[in-house]
């Protein structure tokens, strides 16, 4: 779908592959101990109201990121075919 | 916390080596602890790594003829240092050990990126493959003689919760502590290593939705997920009151009226029924019904009013809410509430994760302000530590406020928590506002519901009660010996007479008011034990309730601030709190 969209600006159920981190080489590391790494597809499942945190799957792990986070989290959206409920690995 | 401790347990193992040390290393939420108390039996610690606020747990195990140094590492995603908990991880790591590295078998994938970096350690090492019995519901398979050689260490497959696999475990560890350590991985990609292993051994299956996967989506939504916060969060409050209560109803007050209640009229009749000394251990008679007895509430001596506020009054409920909120966090429900929550906290200027610390608080305010530790910065600290030492009332004071307000209705006790609630608010917002330091978001792990274990809550639970007994039970008997020292000099009718008249013109209450909340700095309960006898109206006990908890907290709490904060910041703290309470009481006059 959209070409070089970021993390935070997903749909519920939407599924994207992160193509890269913007970013301190802290977070960077953080992110990749979480299993959010480049190549990898995740799921956003829910984000909290007025600019709160949102939510996320990645390789079986939900992971709660500040929004600000997901501003630097390029993805590379797929579609939305995990709202169903179907489950498949990249 | 004991200074000993912390020293023993960042010792290396001994000289000859045959007692090695056992490192337990893993990610957060992974049934590390519940490893650890399989492992381990009674005699745990809880030690801060020294020079740091970060703690760790400290036991031991049978080894051999001896007994082996168990240590819970604090749960890590990496060995980067990127924090405080993975720093130590990487300073304990650096005395060495054999490490048992606990991996969550249904998230092989994030686990094993620190398995690969801990074996870059060339340290003897063994895998617990813990969560085992879920793999199954969660159609995935994992060919563990594969993963054995493929990582070049044994790998156990473990159930803790349930105890399976738990003597598989010790006895690799004993295989591999005293054989040839493995060969230290080289450091290389180990994300393109890991995505081979991952490859090799692991196989997804397509699984149902079960019922634990609705309750997931139900507590992360914020349609639903709010609604059921408020829901586990009332229910929790309710539970720790029904706990609490019946503790109190029928264990302790019987156990004081009918065991202690003779030894301690003896010691009266044999003290004379009065003097220095008697008025010191036993207290004063009151007058109940027409009758001068001895009263365990008012009588306030060290062995009747000390002893019975601690365990009749307070005991029953600070183990009922360790109880509840040791449940809460083995469910796996407290990072939820800290996502929910995190916009909200932000406003605080907080992270959502401070709600932990500001929840141990409603218990005692003591481990909640030692439990601001977790947070990241000095500055988040200084505002969670000020938040709960001014706004969050413990389970004494609210044990104490719903006993006096009780009679009057379920509105008034409401209106406490209203009151108390709205405050916060602003002292939050103020605090938010005055500081411009960046606070960084958080990134969380939201783990999968658990089924907690009875052993481990239990360990929880008596090590969180060991401390508030060495924390704050002392106090408490300091606080009422104070009192009654204070009390035959006349101090406080001095105190009431001087800053009586003051109480009427600004808040709207009694002079003797005055006396209960100089009280208030050493023991909020005893405190509003004293307003007892004063028969005040419903709303002016509920204007003094509120001035009570906002006012100077108890003087256990005061000692931790001391400690934790330094006095520079103790000291704005206070001052923000009279201001918040002098603004409070005349707003609350002139409203209500």
């Amino acid at each position: 779908m959209v070409q070089g969209s970021v993390l935070a600006t997903l749909g519920d159920g939407e599924r994207a592959v992160i193509e890269s981190v913007q970013g301190g080489v802290q977070m960077q590391a953080r992110l990749e101990n979480m299993g959010l790494r480049p190549g990898k597809m995740v799921t956003r499942l829910s984000a909290m109201p007025s600019g709160g945190p949102i939510m996320v799957e990645c390789g079986g792990t939900r992971v709660a990121l500040g929004r600000g986070i997901a501003q630097h989290v390029s993805v590379r959206s797929v579609g939305a075919s995990a709202a169903t409920g179907t489950e498949s690995n990249e | 916390m004991t200074d000993e401790r912390a020293d023993a347990g960042v010792a290396s193992s001994d000289d000859d080596g045959r007692m090695p040390r056992v490192l337990l290393v893993g990610n957060p939420n992974v049934g590390k602890s519940v490893v650890f108390s399989r492992l381990t039996g009674v005699g745990t610690m809880c030690s801060n790594y020294p020079g740091t606020t970060v703690e760790f747990l400290e036991g031991s195990m049978r080894f051999g003829d001896g007994r082996a140094t168990v240590i819970d590492v604090p749960g890590t995603y990496g060995l980067s240092a990127t924090c405080p908990a993975e720093d130590v991880a990487c300073k304990i790591l650096d005395d060495g050990g054999v490490i048992v590295n606990v991996v969550d078998a249904t998230n092989l994938e994030r686990n094993l990126a620190l398995t690969l970096q801990l074996r870059q350690r060339g340290l003897p090492m063994v895998v617990a493959l813990n969560l085992w019995d879920e793999t199954r519901h969660r159609g995935i398979q994992i060919d563990v003689e594969r993963l054995s050689e493929l990582l070049g260490v044994p790998v156990v497959p473990t159930s803790a919760v349930a105890g399976v696999g738990i003597k598989d475990l010790v006895a690799a560890v004993k295989g591999v502590a005293y054989s040839e350590p493995p060969e230290a991985l080289e450091p290389g990609d180990v994300w393109c290593r890991l995505g081979t292993i991952i490859e090799e051994v692991q196989h997804l299956e397509d699984r149902r939705h079960t019922w634990r996967d609705v309750l997931e989506d139900i507590s992360i939504k914020p349609i639903t997920g709010i609604p059921f916060g408020i829901f586990a969060l009332l229910t929790a409050f309710v539970t720790v009151r029904f706990f609490g209560e019946t503790i109190i109803t029928y264990v302790m007050e019987p156990l004081f009226e009918t065991l202690w209640m003779p030894v301690v009229t003896a010691l009266s009749e044999a003290l004379g029924g009065t003097g220095f000394i008697h008025n010191l251990l036993v207290g004063s008679y009151v007058v109940i019904d027409g009758a001068r007895v001895l009263d365990f509430a008012q009588s306030f001596g060290l062995l009747t009013t000390g002893l019975f506020v601690v365990f009749g009054m307070v005991m029953p409920y600070v183990t009922a809410f360790y109880f509840v909120l040791g449940l809460m966090e083995d469910i796996g429900y407290l990072p939820r509430l800290a996502l929910l929550l995190d916009r909200v906290m932000h406003r605080l200027g907080l992270h959502g994760y401070a709600v932990i610390p500001i929840l141990l608080a409603f218990g005692c305010n003591v481990p909640g302000i030692l439990a601001t530790r977790v947070l990241d910065t000095r500055r988040e600290r200084f505002i969670a530590a000020t938040l709960i030492s001014v706004g969050v009332p413990c389970a004494a004071l609210q044990a104490m406020i719903f006993a006096l307000l009780g009679p009057h209705g379920v509105q008034y006790i409401l209106l406490v928590y209203g009151i108390l609630a709205i405050v916060w608010f602003v002292l939050g917002t103020v605090l938010r506002m005055t500081s411009r330091d960046f606070l960084p978001e958080i990134i969380l792990e939201i783990p999968s519901y658990r089924r907690p274990s009875l052993r481990t809550l239990w360990q929880k639970l008596s090590m969180r009660l060991r401390g508030f007994f060495r924390e704050a039970v002392p106090v408490v008997f300091l606080g009422v010996l104070v009192i009654d020292l204070i009390y035959m000099t006349g101090a406080f009718e001095l105190i009431a007479r001087l800053a009586g008249p003051m109480m009427d013109t600004l808040f709207g209450l009694p002079p003797e008011s005055a006396l209960a909340i100089a009280v208030g700095f050493l023991r909020k309960d005893v405190a509003i034990g004293m307003l007892a006898p004063l028969n005040l109206s419903a709303i002016q006990l509920v204007k003094s309730s509120v001035m009570l908890a906002l006012t100077f907290p108890c003087i256990a709490t005061y000692a931790v601030m001391l400690r934790e904060l330094g006095w520079i910041d103790t000291l704005k703290a206070t001052g923000l709190m009279l201001v918040i309470a002098l603004a409070t009481g005349l707003a609350m006059n002139f409203v209500l």
